[in-house]
């Protein structure tokens, strides 16, 4: 038996040699969250709450805008407005009704004092004289 | 409170109405008060001695003894016969004749007076006056059940020793349901009413026009006589004036220039202011001394005498700031 000197182990192929590197997989994962963070700011920005699903977000800022419209139209313009100017003018003409002619026109000037009737002067002292 | 107050001109002289409601009889004051001025005016057409249609120029001309009167006649005689009781003669209103000798003749309405300072100074010595020794006004006779007066044919009647004072009275007794009343013919004022407010009354100079005097006169009369207003310069040269002595039938120079006379009464203030004038300082001050009165004297004097309110008519202020309070 003769002694064979044993050969010196072969070089691992790079491919098996290398690890998986930390540093790509951080930029990868950085990447997609970026990409997914803008992605979502844009639908809120937009309106678009993923949270609330796209067709109830949708829904709810139409009717809320023609409800506020529909509102300042009747009620204000229609309805309300023809009753303060007939009140607070007072005056015959410009509301014939008897609510307006009763209304609070006489009441101030009976609560204040000063119009009643300033006292007659009293007469100047009779002379006598020679006649 | 309602006041009716006026001023117009009858008698010869501005008169002064003033009423003051309510009226117990529920009477109105501006209607009562021209009521008062008709009668004053019905007053004057019948008495006035330069009215020929008068009553009183027609009894003065009718030459019967005894002629049918009006109750107002009547009683305007009846005042003109106590006037001249009360006066013991001074005030005299059988004077016609001498009165109209001293240019007295028609109405000086509307007439300038001459200046009483120019009169005295040409005036003849003074002295008081004294009763006419015929004393004509005895023989007037009234008699209201016959509705007629008795008097001599030429006695005439003059109404102007007593006629305005004796109107007022009448006014003021018309007006007796209201609160107070004033009626002031010339100088001849009577107060009124059921209230016991007095009124205040100013004294009109004789000689410097002012009225710086006030007398508080309660219900009763004031009256003033004075030389200022009738005075005028006769066609001699010298002046003459209305007031006459009975004993003289002259204008009287007795040293006085003005009197002022309360009294019960308007006509009897009126026959006391005139006899007062006509006695002189000393005879006018007992004349006055009852019911007290006010002599003015020539230089100007003011005298007070007897029971009597004067005061002086001073100005009263109002601070702005009390009347804001």
């Amino acid at each position: 038996m003769t002694d064979v000197p044993s050969p010196a182990p072969a070089p691992r192929p790079a491919s098996a040699r290398r690890g998986p590197r930390f540093g790509p997989t951080i930029l990868a994962a950085a990447a997609t969250f970026l990409v997914l963070f803008e992605f979502l700011a844009f639908q809120l920005s937009s309106g678009r709450d993923p949270a609330l699903g796209a067709s109830v977000a949708s829904d709810s800022k139409g009717v809320a805008t023609r409800g506020v419209v529909h509102r300042r139209v009747i009620r204000t313009k229609v309805v309300h407005l023809p009753r303060p100017p007939s009140s607070q003018s007072g005056s015959p003409a410009a509301s014939p009704t008897p609510t307006v002619n009763l209304a609070p026109a006489p009441a101030p000037a009976a609560a204040t004092p000063s119009p009643s009737p300033a006292p007659a002067p009293a007469p100047a002292p009779p002379v006598t004289s020679s006649s | 409170m309602s006041t009716h107050d006026s001023t117009f001109r009858a008698m010869g002289s501005e008169v002064r109405l003033i009423v003051e409601g309510p009226a117990c009889d529920g009477r109105d004051p501006a209607a009562a008060a021209a009521e008062t001025i008709a009668f004053i005016a019905e007053f004057e057409r019948r008495l006035s001695r330069f009215r020929p249609t008068s009553e009183l120029s027609r009894l003065n001309a009718d030459p019967r003894a005894t002629v049918p009167a009006s109750p107002l006649m009547l009683d305007a005689l009846d005042a003109a016969r106590e006037v001249a009781e009360l006066t013991g003669g001074l005030v005299d209103p059988t004077l016609v004749d001498e009165i109209e000798a001293a240019g007295y003749r028609h109405s000086r309405e509307g007439a300038v007076a001459a200046r009483l300072q120019d009169a005295l100074a040409l005036a003849p010595g003074r002295k008081p006056a004294g009763p006419s020794p015929t004393r004509r006004w005895e023989l007037i006779e009234v008699d209201h059940e016959a509705g007629v007066v008795h008097r001599p044919p030429g006695v005439r009647i003059d109404s102007g020793g007593f006629g305005k004072g004796f109107a007022a009275d009448l006014a003021v007794e018309g007006l007796s349901g209201f609160s107070r009343c004033v009626v002031g013919c010339g100088g001849d004022l009577r107060v009124g009413g059921a209230s016991a407010d007095p009124f205040e009354v100013l004294v009109e100079h004789p000689l410097t026009g002012e009225r710086d005097q006030k007398i508080v006169v309660g219900n009763g009369g004031v009256a003033t006589s004075g030389l200022n207003v009738r005075v005028w310069k006769r066609e001699d040269g010298g002046f003459a004036h209305h007031l006459i002595d009975p004993s003289t039938g002259r204008p009287a120079w007795t040293g006085l220039v003005g009197v002022t006379a309360l009294a019960p009464t308007a006509v009897e203030a009126e026959a006391r202011s005139k006899a007062a004038l006509l006695a002189g300082p000393g005879g006018g001050a007992e004349i006055l001394r009852r019911h007290g009165g006010l002599i003015v004297h020539e230089d100007g004097e003011i005298e007070p005498i007897g029971p009597i309110r004067l005061q002086p008519n001073r100005r009263v202020v109002i601070p702005m700031n009390a009347v804001a309070a």
